[in-house]
Parts: structure tokens; C-alpha cells; sequence
């Protein structure tokens, strides 16, 4: 078959063009929102996967790391010690503070843990080491680059000065960065002494891990007791409660702008050559070939949107982090599976008013001079 | 009804009315009648709006007579579905336009092939037969060649020779030197009389030009939705 395709696109290629353009920085949008989603998942959850904990103990009707309030007595931890199967136990207090920086408030999710104890600092440092001392802090590095702050430096939090030891990462949720500190500091900053949030427990290996998590329940009927994989699971089931109805109204719009911008090119590429897809009727052409065709051209837009949102992402994305240091993108080749499938279809759903105008011409229009 | 294997046009009592209820009906053909044998030119001159292009589309299966009988080829075309009228075309039909009516998109040569290749043809071949009937209307140097980069005579030579891509059996012609100076108007047609005498193809041509008369076998008028000379079958 005589490339017919090719060749009315190239015959038209600024229209295609500007169209695939459009499907670009839909695609470009796409990514972003899916790359922030991501982002956030993984920034969420990324100090319970740092921590060697086996289990997580909170308050009776807590579930998550990020929005629900535990509080359980710190000297409880030695009665969690002695249950069977159980090596280590270590309290954390994770307390919401506002931090004054450049004269307006920041947000820190700041998490109070026993530097002695193997068990709640953060594992992943790109600068300092963990075994820090009252008075001390672990900053997240997005947090650290977006204010300009390195090891040792000082902040101010609630009218106290720590004296920043180091840089931590994978521990950006977006809406507010952790950091970390002494669990006595925490406490200080609290307000309350012998407190904690969580009892983060590891095994010694002597019992498995559900019958070690069953033995902690037993031992500790009062309170929630889950594994690593639960916990993370209940925190992002509460991160995605919050975000994912908002990117999906946006992917949803984004996609309908596109499906909008993909009928606009299209119905008028069709209608100011319909003398020809009259022509191609006349020579025989079946409303099968026409169809197709307008799908093909179609889908070679998507395809191509798809391809300019795809390299204009990764050129763009380490510049954008530069710029917005806390905004934590996570490429996923899912998700740009999942955007090449939607341009594709974005094509073909665009392409509707078109067939529908196609099949209708009359063969006869080829005789109007 | 039995046609003649040697007819390749039959028309009884053809007409086609315009309307859609809201105005008043145009009958556009009124009661055509006439036969085409296999090899003949022939040629139907009438002024603007007496019907010529109508009944060109219906002698074409593009759309369908109101009342009366089309036989071509002994099929009656009036019977068939759009989808088996659409095969019939591709098939049996050529086709040659007044603005020659090719795709800019695709270079001459491809031009020729389209109609072969929605045949089925497969492409070497399309490309081989093309360049055969190019080389035929001495065009073969231009096959590369956009349409855009051709004067208005080589167009419609190149507009013939996608007429023959498929071996039609008939040649419907509209207006084919209507867009073209006196010189290249008589080249086309000549050019398309001699190939379709030599494939033993009947071509059908509408006209205003007197000129073509010298090269038809049959001169038929029509005027006002009717034929007038037409032979009655």
C-alpha cells in the first residue's frame, strides 16, 4: 500500500504538529502528576522501610505514620523487651513543628528517636551520621536544599536551637520533609516527658514473623499492633485517600482537554479534505480503509505527543528539582506505560467525529469543481 | 433483465430528484434512457444544470437513481449494497475529474498506484504497473514528482492513467478539458481515447467542449434533465 498515511500527515505537518504538541504537555502534566504521586508514596513511607523495625506498635485505633495521633508510655518499652521472640524495642515521638526560616513558618514532621538504640534513625544519610545528641538534628535534603541549610548550620524550632548533624534521604512527602532528632528532644519540644508515639520492635529470629506479631499482640491487647508491610500499607492507603481524588480530576480533565484538542485537528483536517476522502471513496476506498486511516493518523499523533512529553520529562525533570528542590519526582516505566496507552487511546477516542464525518461524504463530492 | 455481453451501459427511465421535504423537489434526470457498447466513446454535451453530473454519479454508483434501471456490466447497480457498490467501482470504474482531482500528498506515481493498491495489489507490483502506464502517457519522468510540480496537462494525463490503474471496463469522464488550455485539453483526450480504444474500454465523457465531438464515436445532448439522442432500449 502506497504510504498514504505518512503522507497526508507530512502534507499537513504543522497542524500535526501544534496537535502533537498539545498531547505533549498533556503527557508532559501526566507525568508529572503520576511522577509526584510517586514522589510522595515513596517519601512517605521511606523512613518506615529505613527502619530495621519487624513491627510497629501504636495507640488502640491508630494505623499510620501520618495522621494519627499515638501516644503510649516510654517505659513500656521494657515490658514489649521481655516478650518472647522479641531482641530490641525502641520508642519514637513524631511531633508536627513549626520552624520560622527566611522570616515565614515551615512544617517539619519531626520524629524524636533513641540514638543508642539500632532501632528509628534514619538509615539513608547523605551527610552526618545518626548518633546524634540532644540539641541535634537530621534535616531531609530537600529540605536542607530548598532553605540553603548543611551539617552544621543551626535552626530554630519552637524558640530551641539544634545544631543540624546531618542530611537524610528518601524521607520527602512532598507536603512537609522529616527530620529528626533526640526523642528526649522531642519530647522537650512536646511538652511532655516519658512519652512516645510508636514502639518499633525487631525479632531475634527465634520465632517467625507472624507468630511474632501474634505473641506482641497477645502481650499488648490495649494497643495496634501491625508489621512493616501493614503499617506501610495503612500509610499509604491514608496518603492516597488524601491525593489521589485530586490527580485523578486532573488526569481525568487533562484527558478530555486531549481527546478535545485531538477531534479539533482532526475534524478539521478531515473537513477541509474531504474533496479528497471523497476521492478515496470514488476509487473504492471502504469505509474499513477510511476508518482506519483517520484512526492511523490518530494514533501517529498520540504517538508521537506521547514521544515529545516523554523526552521533554526526562530533560526537564533534574532541572525542575533544581529549581523546586522539594518536590520529590519518582519515575516509574509503569507510568509511562501508562501514558502511552493513554495517548494512544486519546487518539482513537479523538478520532470518533472524524469517522463519523468520514463515512458520511458522498463519493459524488469528487465531481464538484 | 439480459444484456448483451458486448453492453456495458444500460439506462432505462433513469431520473434522480433532489428534495428533503422541506423544498420543493428538483428532478435533476428525468427519464434517461441509453446504452454504451464495450470500446465505444461517448460523449454527452449539455449546458450547465441540465443533469450531465447527476447522471454521472449515477452512472458512477455514487448515488442512486430515484427511479428506472441501471445495468452496467449486466449487474444492475441499483441493487446493490453501499458496500458492494463500492467494490463494484473500484473494480469496473475509472474515473477522470475536471480539476483532475489528485492527492498532493502523494507523488504522481503513488497516485496511479492508490486505486490498484485498494484492489489489493500489493506494492512492487502497483509500483511496476504504474510506471507502465506512466511510460504509456509519456509521464514516467515525472513519477516522482509531487502533483503540484506538473502543469495542468500532465495532471490530468496522470489523472488518466490512474483511470486505467485497474483495467476498468468503463471510463467516466467529468469535464476532463474543462481546466485546461485548447492544447492540452485535445492531448488529454486523445490520449484517453487511444488507450481505452486500444483496452477495448468504454469511456463515458461529459462535456461542454465542442472539440471532443471529433474524437467520440456518439454525441449525445442533454438538456434539462433529459437526453436527446439517446438510444431507447
Amino acid at each position: 500500500m502506497v504510504p498514504i498515511v505518512e503522507r497526508m500527515v507530512w502534507n499537513e505537518r504543522t497542524r500535526f504538529l501544534i496537535t502533537a504538541c498539545g498531547i505533549a504537555f498533556l503527557v508532559i502534566l501526566m507525568f508529572f502528576l503520576g511522577e509526584v504521586y510517586e514522589g510522595v508514596k515513596a517519601g512517605s513511607v521511606g523512613y518506615i522501610r529505613q527502619t530495621g523495625a519487624d513491627l510497629w506498635i501504636c495507640q488502640k485505633n491508630s494505623t499510620n505514620l501520618l495522621r494519627s495521633s499515638s501516644f503510649l508510655p516510654v517505659a513500656a518499652g521494657s515490658a514489649i523487651r521481655k516478650i518472647r521472640g522479641v531482641r530490641e524495642t525502641s520508642g519514637i515521638l513524631r511531633v508536627l513543628c513549626t520552624t520560622r526560616i527566611g522570616g515565614g513558618p515551615v512544617t517539619l514532621f519531626l520524629c524524636g528517636f533513641d540514638p543508642d538504640s539500632p532501632l528509628g534513625s534514619p538509615l539513608s544519610l547523605k551527610e552526618g551520621t545518626p548518633s546524634i545528641r540532644s540539641g541535634e538534628i537530621i534535616i531531609d535534603q530537600a529540605f536542607a536544599a530548598k532553605h540553603g541549610l548543611h551539617a552544621g548550620d543551626s535552626l530554630d524550632i519552637q524558640e530551641r536551637r539544634f545544631r543540624i548533624a546531618g542530611i537524610c534521604r528518601g524521607t520527602n512527602a512532598v507536603v512537609a520533609q522529616f527530620a529528626f532528632t533526640t526523642i528526649e528532644s522531642a519530647q522537650a519540644l512536646l511538652g511532655f516527658g516519658g512519652v512516645a508515639s510508636f514502639f518499633l520492635v525487631k525479632g531475634d529470629g527465634s520465632v517467625g514473623s507472624r507468630a511474632l506479631l501474634d505473641s506482641v499482640k497477645l502481650a499488648c491487647p490495649a494497643w495496634s499492633v501491625f508489621s512493616k508491610a501493614e503499617f506501610v500499607e495503612n500509610t499509604l492507603t491514608e496518603m492516597k485517600t488524601g491525593v489521589l481524588p485530586i490527580l485523578w480530576t486532573v488526569a481525568v480533565m487533562g484527558c478530555v482537554v486531549g481527546v478535545a484538542v485531538m477531534m479539533l485537528m482532526l475534524y478539521g483536517s478531515v473537513f477541509e479534505k474531504r474533496e479528497d476522502y471523497a476521492l478515496l471513496k470514488a476509487l473504492g476506498a471502504s469505509h474499513r480503509f477510511l476508518t482506519l486511516l483517520v484512526i492511523r493518523k490518530a494514533v501517529m499523533c498520540g504517538l508521537l505527543g506521547f514521544v515529545l512529553g516523554f523526552l521533554l520529562n526526562r530533560l526537564f525533570n533534574p532541572l525542575l528539582i533544581r529549581l523546586v528542590p522539594e518536590l520529590c519526582l519518582e519515575f516509574r516505566w509503569s507510568l509511562a506505560g501508562t501514558l502511552l496507552s493513554a495517548s494512544l487511546a486519546i487518539g482513537v477516542l479523538g478520532s470518533w467525529l472524524s469517522i463519523v464525518k468520514v463515512v458520511r461524504f458522498s463519493p459524488a463530492e469528487v465531481f464538484r469543481a | 433483465m439480459k444484456t448483451d455481453s458486448n453492453t456495458v451501459i444500460r439506462a432505462r427511465q433513469l431520473c434522480k430528484t433532489y428534495g428533503n421535504g422541506s423544498k420543493p423537489p428538483v428532478r435533476a434526470v428525468s427519464g434517461v434512457a441509453f446504452t454504451a457498447e464495450r470500446g465505444e466513446v461517448l460523449l454527452i454535451r449539455g449546458p450547465n444544470g441540465s443533469g450531465k453530473t447527476t447522471l454521472l454519479s449515477m452512472l458512477g454508483c455514487m448515488i442512486p437513481p430515484s427511479r428506472g434501471s441501471l445495468w452496467i456490466l449486466g449487474e444492475n447497480v441499483t441493487r446493490l449494497s453501499q458496500r458492494r457498490l463500492t467494490e463494484f467501482r473500484m473494480k469496473h470504474l475509472g474515473f477522470v475529474f475536471q480539476t483532475f482531482r489528485l492527492l498532493d500528498a502523494l507523488t504522481v506515481s503513488e497516485n496511479v498506484e492508490l486505486p490498484m493498491n485498494l484492489g489489493g495489489m500489493r506494492r512492487p507490483d502497483s509500483a511496476r504497473k504504474a510506471g507502465a502506464l506512466l511510460e504509456e502517457f509519456g509521464l514516467l519522468h515525472r513519477a516522482g514528482f509531487h502533483p503540484q510540480a506538473l502543469s495542468g496537462g500532465e495532471k490530468q494525463r496522470v489523472a488518466v492513467a490512474r483511470a486505467f490503474a485497474n483495467d476498468p471496463s468503463l471510463i467516466l469522464a467529468d469535464e476532463p478539458t474543462g481546466s485546461l488550455d485548447s492544447r492540452a485539453g485535445k492531448a488529454a483526450v486523445e490520449s484517453l481515447c487511444s488507450a481505452a480504444r486500444r483496452c477495448r474500454t468504454t469511456v463515458l465523457i461529459v462535456s461542454h467542449d465542442s472539440r471532443i465531438e471529433a474524437v467520440a464515436d456518439r454525441v449525445l445532448c442533454m438538456e434539462d434533465g433529459r437526453l436527446k439522442g439517446g438510444t431507447e432500449s
